[in-house]
């Protein structure tokens, strides 16, 4: 393409400069109109889609002179070559609701020449805060030949859903210090502010050292080793990005550090034993970015709750101390829980107001091997996915997938 | 009805022979009649009718009405005889020389004529205690001794729970917590005069967790295991509350005298069925000749689901036991020698449902085959004479034990082998990812046992002094293989312990002695009794480090009973008594808690990992503790009750208030200290170049230190016990042939610790650093509860003994029950850091990083007192005589409830009450 396109401008440049040797007064005035009609494809995949209002620009791609189209989709330009695009916004149909979206459409160096020219613009959707989003997590485990159930397997994959590159340094894992499936009277209540958190794990780097490209996914795992020799029913991990290790000197509870894949940091821990996502899936998980160094939040956001717990023994009055992440340092989260024992949301609503699940009911032998997917909302001209990110992995997310590592 | 015929028949076969045999010699006559109840007029069915003289013997059977023939008797003088089971033998001559008719009355002997106590009985003793007699066990139904406890001030029926070591515990509310076993490990059972001794059972997994089989199933340390004692054989049960005599040693609670069967009894057979299993036992006694041989025995088999319908999980239970009483009678001695054997088996099995379940090859198994023999020899003098009595009792008991548990375990990460055998540093090895483990441990406890004792007279001052003197040596060793299991496929991968033969493990031995006198003063129309003595126990055989070595515990103890005179009140009898006491008692440690396992501290200072499996290198230091307390001391009560006993008319009231206090009740206590490692640096290296496992000479490494500990047993258990107990018997109102029985009690027991705690449980990692491997919080907290509760059970038991039957209800009524929490403060008064010193925790310290996480969070709310309100449910009971061979009990308990809500804590807390219910049936030939 970019060859094509060197070509095209050469071959356009040749054209000019001989034009030039005619006539260096008055350019444009020497150069054909074209009547110019573009032709909009929307984004697939997306139901009852409708441009509301849109502008397109051509770029002459020789002058520089930008000509804008409000709201429609012809007009007469001077021959030439042309960098088309499209900003607008769209509503479609998602969910069974109206949702309002911005799209963007962009196509170079279209050559606009004799008395018609139809420029074909495939539009994909488009977020300014597009970030990374929580593609896939596999937090069930599997199960061994013999049977028996495998840890240490899981993961989460990270996704670059926008349409720039951004740097991992720093994108930071929370797992919910409350479960979905019990539900307490927290106090102080700090919901609507802070997600409350028993584990945090950041990846490591100065800001720019593990770019991902937009459409390019991370994953960030429990051991990055081959799983697959302890368990054939596993799958390998030896390539992830990065792992997060536990290290401790007592043989009881031995993380494996495999030399080759990069360790998360550990901030906080609430186990003295290798952390593993919560197996069952009753926890939620949070992708998150800390605004201040790690000391400052070590030493400033602690979180001391109290709760009545209600048990079949009895009732026992509680008091804990976790972390608390502030919603708005939360770039992604998703509930995790199962029909059969559903009972709340564990962060608030406008991160995620809904939750996917692995298993229906508690100890679910059926959930092993199966993870949460986001699904595709919709694809870009060149090849990338948008993921659906409407803060509701109850329709954001596929349930019960095939881990994507497993295809 | 069934058997009716069959004894009608077998009376016409009978009679039909005899008269075969008559009609032979041409002269005969008919003897007939009938049987009745003398009180009651009614026939008696099943009579023996016996017509005997030096030439001839005819037999017969009564009908069901009671009527009898007997065809064909040769003419002459005969002896008719005429017997039935709970009724005087009647005998007398007869002349038949014509066809004769008799009308003949029997009359109940005395004691079945007497009502039967369907209760526990509050002694009348020196000291509080509950009497409870083989009709109340018949009544009750037991399953295992556990059921008996119902029948206590205090206690309520509770369903059988034979899936886990049944404990006793007297004269308290009870936790579910380890630290408290003192209350089960410190009430003596003593069984036809021998103690039980679980003191050398070693028969544990170490280190397993609550949702293992073993975990509940394990009574090392706990004292007896009452599922394993069948009421069967029982003839009654003392259960000493109060302050025991000084013959009885190595206790703190109380004391379980248990009286067995030892006399000429009819065949008796016993069948019970309930949701949880069937119990089967048959038992007789004999009378051998007439020189005063009796020999008792029997056999019962148990078997019992924990829950009806999983067929994986079941308790079995098989006892046989012989008893035998001679005695020798001469004019001026009587000598009585008791040898007895037994053996109990008690089978714990667990295994997965193979058929829904992954883990086909689990198992666990645990059999305790315990064979006894004692032969206690009385030697009896004139009641006058200064030796009253010497009692010498021998016993000896070998138990077989094993547990077996069969594990598949599948690891999910690289896992150590936990093999190393001496400290210091060296290479790991890694674990399969699967493999199967076995695990057994062999356990051979033998006890032995000698007793001996002698009680006297002396007369001083005009006052007779009942003086008892004695001794007692209790060894203990287990000759067991012990633990084992092969180190490289370990039941538990984090094991810190190795196998372990208790074969190894020394004896322990102690040694009793006991002076007690016993005074009667009558004081004009009062009397009062005082029982005083001191006892001394020590451990013998001790290594010298032990600071109990060569130290003898005295525990003196003395009981009063005031009896003033009777008087007439309103022409009915009243009599008082007061009574009280106090006293010492001492339990000293057993052989687990005197020699734990030893601690394998194993400490990773590089676990390297590398895709090519040859590359990895685990590297170890490894520290080998002895986690003996070398100042273990054993637990000592002081105990003191004061007590009423009012008696009017054959209505008796009793009332105590009693006292326990103990501070050193045994208690599994926290240890921590530095322990240094190396901490090698693989960063350097690259793991693409790398032509084999990091060699360790090459690699940087850093001196590194950190907290770790181990718990062992000391003596920093608190338990104080309080309370008043009750019980009112009325006499039989004789219009409704009840009885009306009210027993309860309150307890106020305290559970805490005597000492200041290490507390590690803080689990935090902050910044990649394990909080307590850095620093562990001393806290001057007060870490229990007192818990309190009061009950009342009324117990209406009506007897109608002409119908044969008893039933009772019994309402039982746990009137509150509460539980508080002792405030605790969570601020630590010190810390200990790496460098093994002890820090003053300072205001700074709550701003540290890491020191604040030491700060334990509490709510306040969880110090608040919990009260549950009443549970009240009520129990039925029924035993019908049929016929004179054959009765039928059942039992309903929890028939009706009222367990209303309540809110704990802002929530409502609903109460499901499911009825237990079973039905027995019992044979008497």
């Amino acid at each position: 393409m970019k060859s094509l396109g060197n070509l095209l401008l050469f071959s356009a440049f040749l054209f000019l400069w001989s034009s030039c040797e005619e006539s260096m007064g008055d350019l444009q005035q020497m150069f054909k109109r074209t009547q110019t009609t573009v032709e909009l494809n929307l984004p697939p995949s997306l139901t009852n889609a409708r441009l509301s209002d849109y502008d397109i620009s051509f770029k002459n791609v020789t002058t520089g002179r930008i000509t804008t189209l409000k709201n429609k989709m012809q007009d007469s330009l001077p021959e030439g070559l042309y960098d088309v695009s499209l900003e607008g916004n769209i509503v479609y149909q998602l969910d069974g609701k109206e949702t309002q979206g911005e799209v963007k459409g962009y196509k170079s160096s279209v050559q606009i020449l004799n008395e018609k020219t139809n420029i074909i613009l495939d539009l994909f959707l488009h977020s300014d805060d597009a970030d990374f989003v929580i593609e896939e997590i596999f937090f069930t485990g599997t199960v061994t030949p013999q049977g028996k159930q495998y840890l240490g397997d899981s993961y989460f994959k990270i996704y670059n859903n926008s349409d720039t590159v951004l740097y991992a340094d720093g994108l930071t894992i929370v797992e919910s210090a409350f479960l979905t499936t019990q539900k307490y009277e927290y106090t102080p209540n700090i919901m609507s502010q802070a997600m409350t958190v028993q584990a945090i794990y950041s990846v490591p780097g100065k800001g720019k050292d593990y770019p991902v490209e937009p459409g390019k996914s991370i994953i960030i795992c429990d051991n990055a080793i081959n799983h697959k020799i302890a368990n054939p029913n596993s799958i390998d991990l030896s390539h992830a990005d990065f792992e997060w290790y536990d290290v401790s000197t007592n043989p009881s509870h031995e993380d494996i550090d495999n030399p080759l894949v990069t360790n998360m940091n550990k901030i906080y821990c609430y186990t003295l034993t290798i952390w593993v996502p919560h197996n069952r899936g009753f926890k939620s998980y949070a992708l998150a970015r800390l605004n201040v160094d790690k000391e400052t939040y070590l030493r400033e956001y602690a979180y001391d709750y109290q709760y009545t717990m209600n048990l079949p023994q009895g009732t026992f009055p509680m008091s804990r101390r976790a972390y608390k992440i502030p919603n708005e340092w939360i770039i992604d989260a998703v509930n995790l829980s199962i029909e059969s024992a559903f009972k709340w949301i564990t962060v608030d609503s406008s991160l995620d107001m809904g939750w996917t699940y692995c298993g229906k009911i508690d100890k679910d032998k059926t959930r092993y091997g199966k993870s949460v997917r986001r699904k595709v909302l919709s694809e870009t001209p060149d090849g990338r996915k948008i993921l659906k990110d409407t803060n509701n992995s109850s329709v954001d997310f596929e349930a019960e997938a095939k881990p994507s590592l497993m295809e | 009805m069934i058997y009716k015929s069959v004894f009608a028949s077998i009376c016409l076969l009978l009679s039909s022979y005899l008269t075969t045999y008559a009609q032979n010699t041409g002269i005969d006559v008919l003897f007939n009649g009938s049987i009745q109840d003398a009180q009651t007029g009614l026939p008696l069915s099943f009579a023996t009718v016996q017509l005997q003289n030096k030439e001839k013997l005819y037999g017969c059977i009564t009908d069901d009405d009671g009527r009898f023939f007997i065809t064909g008797v040769k003419k002459g003088t005969y002896t008719l005889i005429v017997s039935f089971l709970g009724y005087q033998k009647l005998q007398k001559e007869l002349v038949l020389d014509k066809n004769t008719a008799v009308n003949l009355k029997l009359t109940m002997v005395a004691s079945s004529l007497k009502e039967v106590v369907v209760t526990a009985s509050e002694s009348r003793g020196i000291t509080s205690s509950s009497q409870i007699d083989r009709a109340a066990m018949e009544h009750l139904q037991p399953t295992s001794f556990t059921d008996l406890l119902e029948l206590l001030p205090g206690g309520t029926s509770k369903d059988p729970n034979l899936n886990s070591v049944n404990t006793i515990k007297l004269r308290e509310v009870g936790v579910n917590n380890s630290d408290y076993d003192i209350s089960s490990l410190g009430t003596s059972f003593v069984i036809d005069g021998v103690t039980k001794n679980g003191d050398a059972n070693m028969q544990y997994i170490p280190g397993s967790s609550s949702s293992d089989p073993d975990y509940a199933r394990n009574s090392t340390a706990k004292g007896i295991d009452m599922r394993t004692i069948s009421t069967d054989n029982i003839e009654s049960v003392e259960i000493v509350r109060g302050i025991p005599s000084v013959e009885y040693g190595n206790l703190t609670s109380g004391l379980v005298k248990i009286t067995r069967k030892l006399k000429p009894t009819a065949w008796a057979g016993r069948f019970k069925a309930d949701e949880y299993g069937k119990l089967f036992s048959m038992g007789k006694g004999f009378e051998i000749g007439d020189k005063g041989f009796i020999v008792n025995g029997e056999i019962g088999y148990l078997d019992s689901k924990i829950d009806p319908r999983n067929n994986f999980e079941n308790y079995k239970r098989f006892i046989t036991s012989l008893r035998m009483k001679k005695t020798w009678e001469k004019e001026s001695y009587k000598l009585s020698w008791f040898p007895s054997l037994d053996y109990t088996g008690s089978f714990d099995n667990e295994k997965t449902d193979p058929d829904i379940s992954f883990d086909r090859v689990d198992k666990f198994k645990s059999s305790y085959n315990s064979f006894g023999f004692s032969g206690n020899l009385k030697w009896e003098l004139p009641a006058t004479s200064f030796v009253k009595s010497i009692e010498i009792n021998p016993s000896v008991n070998l138990q077989l034990d094993k547990l077996t548990r069969t594990k598949f375990v599948s690891l999910s990460r690289d896992v150590l082998i936990p093999d190393s055998k001496e400290e210091g540093e060296h290479d790991g090895l890694y674990l399969p990812y699967q493999y199967t483990a076995d695990y057994v441990s062999d356990g051979k406890p033998f006890n032995s046992f000698l007793k001996a004792k002698g009680t006297f007279n002396a007369n001083t001052f005009g006052i007779i002094n009942n003086i008892k003197i004695g001794g007692e040596w209790n060894y203990a060793k287990n000759f067991g293989k012990g633990q084992i299991y092969d180190p490289t496929r370990p039941l538990n991968p984090i094991w810190t312990t190795r196998p372990r033969a208790y074969k190894d493990i020394p004896a322990i031995q102690n040694l009793y002695f006991f002076a007690e006198d016993e005074i009667n003063i009558p004081i004009k129309a009062h009397n009062l009794r005082i029982t005083g003595g001191v006892s001394s126990i020590s451990m013998i055989g001790l290594d010298k480090k032990f600071v109990m070595q060569g130290k003898v515990y005295l525990d003196p103890r003395i009981n009063a009973l005031w009896s003033f005179p009777t008087f007439i009140v309103a022409g009915r009898k009243l009599s008082i008594a007061i009574a009280g006491g106090i006293g010492k008692a001492t339990r000293m440690p057993v052989l687990a808690q005197l020699y734990p396992d030893l601690w394998y501290n194993d400490i990773v200072q590089l676990n390297y990992y590398h895709t090519n499996p040859e590359y990895k290198r685990l590297n170890i230091r490894t520290y080998i503790v002895d986690k003996t307390n070398y100042s273990l001391k054993p637990a000592r009560n002081t105990k003191w009750e004061v007590r009423a006993d009012i008696n009017y008319n054959n209505n008796r009231l009793s009332v105590t208030y009693f006292r326990e206090d103990m501070t050193s009740g045994f208690r599994n206590y926290s240890y921590y200290a530095p322990y240094t490692y190396k901490k090698y640096d693989t960063s350097g290296i690259n793991p693409e170049t790398i032509q084999g496992p990091p060699a360790l000479e090459d690699l940087p490494y850093t001196d590194e230190r950190i907290l770790d500990g181990y718990t062992t047993t000391t003596n920093g258990t608190k338990l104080l016990k309080e309370g008043v107990e009750f019980q009112f018997t009325s006499q039989r109102i004789e219009t409704i042939k009840t009885k009306i029985t009210l027993n309860g009690a309150w307890f106020r027991s305290t559970y805490s610790n005597s000492e200041p705690m290490f507390s590690n449980n803080v689990s935090t990692v902050i910044d990649d650093v394990a909080v307590n491997q850095k620093y562990i919080g001393l806290y001057d907290w007060v870490d229990g509860w007192v818990k309190q509760q009061f009950n009342t059970n009324i117990i209406l038991d009506t007897q109608i003994p002409k119908l044969g039957l008893i039933f009772s209800t019994s309402v039982q009524s746990m009137w509150f029950t509460s539980s508080q929490k002792m405030k605790k403060n969570g601020v630590p008064i010190a810390y200990i850091d790496i460098t093994g010193e002890l820090k003053p925790y300072t205001e700074e310290s709550q701003n540290d990083k890491y020191l604040q996480w030491l700060v334990q969070q509490y709510n306040d709310a969880q110090f608040n007192k919990e009260t549950i309100p009443i549970a009240l449910n009520v129990n039925f009971k029924a035993t019908k005589k049929i016929g004179k061979f054959l009765s039928l009990a059942l039992f309903v308990n929890k028939m009706l409830d009222y367990n209303p809500d309540y809110v704990s804590n802002g929530i409502t807390v609903r109460r499901n009450i499911k009825p237990y219910f079973g039905m027995e049936l019992n044979l008497n030939l």
